[in-house]
């Protein structure tokens, strides 16, 4: 008899082990919207209320630290200020001129990092404003950093953002250097890449990368990275270029959320005298750019939200 | 009663430290898998039955942070918690080490199904994916295992218990 009991219980073990395998299995078949929706009720219920208070709390001993960093940077950026307000200034009275319109004026939400996705690439993290906030599925996320991605689902006080290191998330990207355009995407095996590229493009390591806005899901002028590596595919048709990317996940906590307004004009495409002159002029490289975010409140004027003309996470 | 709450309390504390604290912990993109270390912890402890059943239930918890492919990581949990169960009949389970190479053996198979399932890349990229980020987050893993699982097993239980005993 005792020699029975081992089998037995092995028996149950397999038993048990194919159930769960089913059930597994029975949560992959399950409709997207099902699932979305079980993810949700999940997260929000059982992990948001605490996530939150930590994430008040971490960030209360990291702007602490970055305290110190800031008020360094801020006596930099007023004196940049008031070049650029000089500037400013003066372009609109041409524009006024010329009766041109006001360029743009985005209308975002502060939102804070909550939480990020388990897996070793985190493609999506949780931020504390959803629904009530005026949120959407497709609304472009951002930070100080550039570009976070997309806004992948909303509840009432939480959405989950589908970040540039998802696999769905594809930008049209533009090279500010050379004005080359690519699709820059995540791979597991590559991380970032600007893809195609066709091979002799003027790419070069050390470029800076945007957003082109041509998709017409991201709007144009946000930081994407810098072109780290170059070389030509095994068929010689392309250009393998991998991204440096300019979002880094451990060090966001707090982003924005365009949730309206004008986006900028689309950039040219021409990279000036060095493009249609003779004799090719070598414009200087540039290096990383600090995105031209401005943290000022939305206009009181009533604006149209962005509409994306693709599926969320893919640009045409 | 008591051990179904505190392998609730396990799995839910396992996740919600791997979303929220984990990442701060991590050094080139490497991040220590502590659902993984969970997972082993149960498992060890009681073997493949309730391994099977813990992974799969962490492994189900990580997937609402990724609804779009869920029932992966409840796979990759159930199948983690079943093989770790499995092997410790095996081996030494109360020494460390081993501890530390059953938590590290639960976090390349977490990975691998999350490369796998979630469309990350050709199947010829699976070895230097395994290299690149399963063997150092796996490392991670281990390492920390020598630090906490002592501490987890006796917090689920007492000693290890083996379907031998």
């Amino acid at each position: 008899m005792q020699s029975l009991t081992p089998k037995i219980w092995q028996r149950t073990e397999v038993a048990i082990l194919v159930a769960y395998i089913l059930m597994s299995l029975v949560l992959m078949i399950l409709p997207g919207a099902w699932k979305q929706a079980i993810g949700r009720a999940v997260v929000g219920t059982v992990f948001y209320p605490l996530e939150k208070p930590l994430t008040q709390l971490r960030s209360l001993v990291a702007s602490h630290r970055e305290n110190r960093e800031l008020r360094r940077e801020l006596a930099e950026l007023k004196m940049e200020n008031a070049a650029l307000r000089e500037s400013g200034r003066e372009n609109l009275e041409m524009r006024q001129l010329l009766g041109l319109k006001q360029r743009w004026q985005w209308r975002y939400v502060a939102a804070e990092l909550v939480a990020r996705d388990p897996g070793i690439f985190v493609s999506n993290v949780l931020i504390d404003k959803g629904r009530r906030d005026s949120l959407q599925k497709g609304q472009v996320a951002i930070s100080t950093m550039g570009l976070v991605g997309l806004v992948d689902w909303t509840d009432d006080g939480s959405a989950a953002v589908k970040t540039v290191f998802h696999p769905e998330v594809k930008v049209s990207a533009l090279d500010l250097r050379s004005r080359v355009l690519g699709i820059l995407r995540f791979q597991a095996e590559r991380g970032l890449i600007l893809d195609r590229v066709p091979i002799r493009s003027d790419v070069l390591p050390g470029d800076s990368l945007i957003t082109s806005g041509y998709g017409g899901l991201f709007p144009p002028g946000l930081m994407l990275g810098v072109v780290d590596e170059v070389r030509p595919d095994s068929l010689r048709l392309h250009m393998n270029i991998k991204v440096k990317p300019a979002l880094d996940l451990n060090r966001l906590s707090q982003l924005f959320v365009i949730t309206g307004g004008q986006p900028p004009p689309l950039p040219g495409l021409f990279a000036g005298p060095a493009d249609t002159a003779g004799p090719k002029i070598r414009t200087p490289r540039l290096g990383p750019i600090k995105p031209s975010l401005s943290i000022r409140p939305a206009q009181p004027r009533i604006v149209e939200p962005i509409s994306p003309t693709s599926p969320p996470g893919e640009e045409p | 009663m008591t051990e179904l709450l505190k392998s609730m309390i396990l799995a839910w504390a396992a996740v919600f430290l791997q979303t929220s604290l984990a990442p701060n912990f991590g050094f080139g993109g490497i991040v220590p898998d502590l659902v993984a270390l969970a997972i082993a912890a149960k498992a060890i402890k009681d073997g493949p039955a309730k391994g099977t059943v813990f992974g799969a239930w962490a492994g189900f918890l990580s997937d609402c942070y990724h609804p779009a492919t869920m029932g992966l990581l409840t796979l990759g949990g159930l199948v983690s918690g079943w093989t770790v169960g499995i092997v410790r009949e095996g081996i030494y389970k109360e020494q460390p080490l081993s501890q530390a190479a059953l938590a590290a053996w639960a976090a390349l198979i977490m990975r691998s199904f999350e490369f796998l399932g979630q469309g990350r890349g050709t199947l010829a990229a699976f070895p230097w994916f395994l290299l690149r980020w399963g063997l150092g987050g796996a490392l991670y893993t281990a390492l920390l295992s020598l630090l906490v699982m002592a501490g987890l097993i006796s917090w689920l239980g007492q000693r290890p218990r083996s379907r031998l005993d």
